[in-house]
This record gives structure tokens, C-alpha cells and sequence, in this order.
């Protein structure tokens, strides 16, 4: 008759140890950079004979520079300051050809061989725009 | 008189003690349950696209999620697909090769990685993801894309860090000037 007497205790340490162990294992695992991904808009064969003179933008990135061209002509050469890439013009440059052909969603961004993967995506960041949506549509090709 | 004071101030406390011994736990395991809840949600989020220790893939401003795909992951020395080695940068660098032969013949056998149903659904919608380190020249991109496009994959998407905040891309170059 004296057991039921004790004030029963709820065994809690175990709990907590258990609930550490998971705190610690989970904060390791947890992945706290998200990967999204960037769609490129390749020209497929299947994409018929749609191939109407029309504005399209194009970028291309040389070792010295990027050059901005409408597809047949060049309409600016920015040059590279301080040995980066002039991302912040290109993106000015991007917003007003935007303004000009509002409804062209496509661009091209040219590159040399050589240009470090990392700048072709900065450059296509460049020309999507952030808030405001500029050319959504990027293909990658060589530099002519 | 100091070990008088201590004397009575220990029994005291010994006595405030004997009336409220346990330690009050329920706030920590309240906080510990919590934090276990979020980490695990936030842990089964799935992951399509995993990052690896070998390749320092470039940050981006797009939010895209990564669909279910075939993951071609390119680091400095070595080319895998769905995880397993297939090429050396020798191979991919070949200038003679117009497409990386051996990244072909995997991209055109079912997807080992996949189970049947998402590598039938990869292989309907012709959809690949490539992770590349962001110090790759870009003829080992396109050449590894054309691969891709020979092998009748369409849809190329490119797997990018998610930037954090708006105010860390307003200064271009800054990724540059980090690595």
C-alpha cells in the first residue's frame, strides 16, 4: 500500500535527451540554401516556321565587355569596369529596350568561349530583371 | 560572523529548496517539441535537386522549384549523372568530339537513379538539370548542353543558388568579389 503512496514523477530526462539528440541531428541536416533553377528557352526544330522578322535581344559577352545587339545590329558596347562586368548598365540598358518592345519576352545571351559560367548566369540575372520582369525568355549560344 | 551568515543563509536556501525541489522542465521540452516540429518539416521538404560538396554552383535571382529531372552535375575535374561518374574534364575538353560521347549513351539508356515512373516521366518531358560550378569555362557548359540536345533533351535548366535578399544583388560583381 505504500507504492501508490509516492508522488509520481514523469521520467523526463529520456525525453529531453532523445529531443537533443534530434534538435542537434536536424539543425546538421538541415539545408539552409535553396537550389531553384533557371529555364532556358533553347530554339526547338519543332517550333515550326515562326521565324517572323522581329525584334529579339541579344548579349554578348566578350572577355573586354558585353555588347548589346537587336540581332542584326550592334546597339551598345559596355565595357567591363574594373575588371567585372558592367551589370548594372546592362540592366538599365535591358529595362529601356524592355520600355521600347514591351511585348517581347526573349533574349539571347551570347558568349566567348573562355567567359567563366558564373558571369553567363549573372549576365542572363542582368537581363531578366528583378522586380520588374524584362526578357524571361534566355537562350544561351557562341559568340559570333 | 561570515560562517555564522553563510551557515543560516544555506539553510535557508535549504529549506526554499525542500519546498519546490524539481527543475521546471515543460518550458525546454516545449521549446525542444517545437523546434523538432519545424526541423523536421522544414528537413521532408523535398529536396529534388540535392546540393553537393563538390561543386559551388553560382547564385541567381530565380525562384523556379526544380522539377523532377535528370541531374547531369558537372564539378571541376568529372562530369555524373544522377550521382554516378561518366566523363573526365579531359573527355568533356576534347576539342576533336563535336558532343561528349560517353554522357550520350547514358542520357539515352533509362535513368538508373529515377525510379520507372519518374524516369518515364523525365523521358516524356525531356527535361534535364545541370549543376555546374560556377569557375567552368563556358564551352564545357555548351558542350554538355549540346550533349544534352543531341540526346533528345529538350529542356535545359540550370541549377542556381537562390539569392537571399533583394539588397544583396543590387551591387553587381559582388558574388565575384566574395569567391
Amino acid at each position: 500500500m505504500r507504492r501508490p503512496q509516492k508522488p509520481v514523477e514523469l521520467l523526463l530526462v529520456p525525453m529531453i535527451d532523445i529531443f537533443t539528440v534530434l534538435v542537434t541531428f536536424l539543425l546538421m541536416t538541415a539545408v539552409f540554401s535553396r537550389i531553384t533553377i533557371l529555364q532556358l528557352d533553347l530554339p526547338s526544330s519543332a517550333a515550326g516556321p515562326d521565324s517572323a522578322p522581329k525584334f529579339r535581344l541579344e548579349v554578348i559577352v566578350r572577355q573586354d565587355g558585353l555588347e548589346l545587339t537587336d540581332g542584326t545590329e550592334s546597339l551598345a558596347r559596355i565595357p567591363k569596369v574594373d575588371g567585372q562586368y558592367d551589370l548594372k548598365t546592362l540592366s538599365r540598358q535591358a529595362l529601356e529596350l524592355k520600355h521600347e518592345h514591351p511585348d517581347v519576352d526573349d533574349a539571347s545571351v551570347l558568349c566567348e568561349p573562355k567567359i567563366p559560367y558564373d558571369d553567363v548566369i549573372q549576365v542572363m540575372d542582368a537581363i531578366r530583371g528583378k522586380q520588374e520582369k524584362m526578357f524571361t525568355k534566355i537562350a544561351v549560344g557562341d559568340a559570333p | 560572523m561570515r560562517v555564522l551568515n553563510q551557515g543560516i543563509g544555506t539553510r535557508g536556501l535549504r529549506v526554499r529548496q525542500r519546498e519546490d525541489a524539481s527543475l521546471n522542465l515543460i518550458p525546454l521540452i516545449d521549446i525542444m517539441s517545437v523546434m523538432v516540429a519545424f526541423l523536421l518539416v522544414y528537413s521532408t521538404e523535398v529536396e529534388i535537386v540535392q546540393n553537393s560538396k563538390g561543386v559551388a554552383i553560382p547564385q541567381s535571382t530565380a525562384e523556379v522549384r526544380p522539377q523532377v529531372s535528370v541531374v547531369v552535375m558537372i564539378t571541376k575535374d568529372q562530369l555524373f549523372v544522377q550521382g554516378e561518374p561518366v566523363a573526365s574534364m579531359a573527355e568533356i575538353e576534347d576539342p576533336k568530339a563535336p558532343v561528349i560521347e560517353s554522357l550520350r549513351q547514358i542520357l539515352q539508356r533509362p535513368m538508373a537513379g529515377l525510379d520507372a515512373a519518374a524516369s518515364q516521366a523525365a523521358l516524356t518531358a525531356q527535361e534535364i538539370t545541370v549543376m555546374a560550378d560556377k569557375t567552368l569555362p563556358y564551352e564545357v557548359v555548351r558542350k554538355v548542353m549540346a550533349t544534352c540536345t543531341a540526346a533528345s533533351y529538350g529542356k535545359i535548366s540550370l541549377a542556381v543558388l537562390q539569392k537571399e535578399g533583394p539588397d544583396t544583388d543590387s551591387q553587381p560583381g559582388s558574388i565575384q568579389a566574395a569567391s
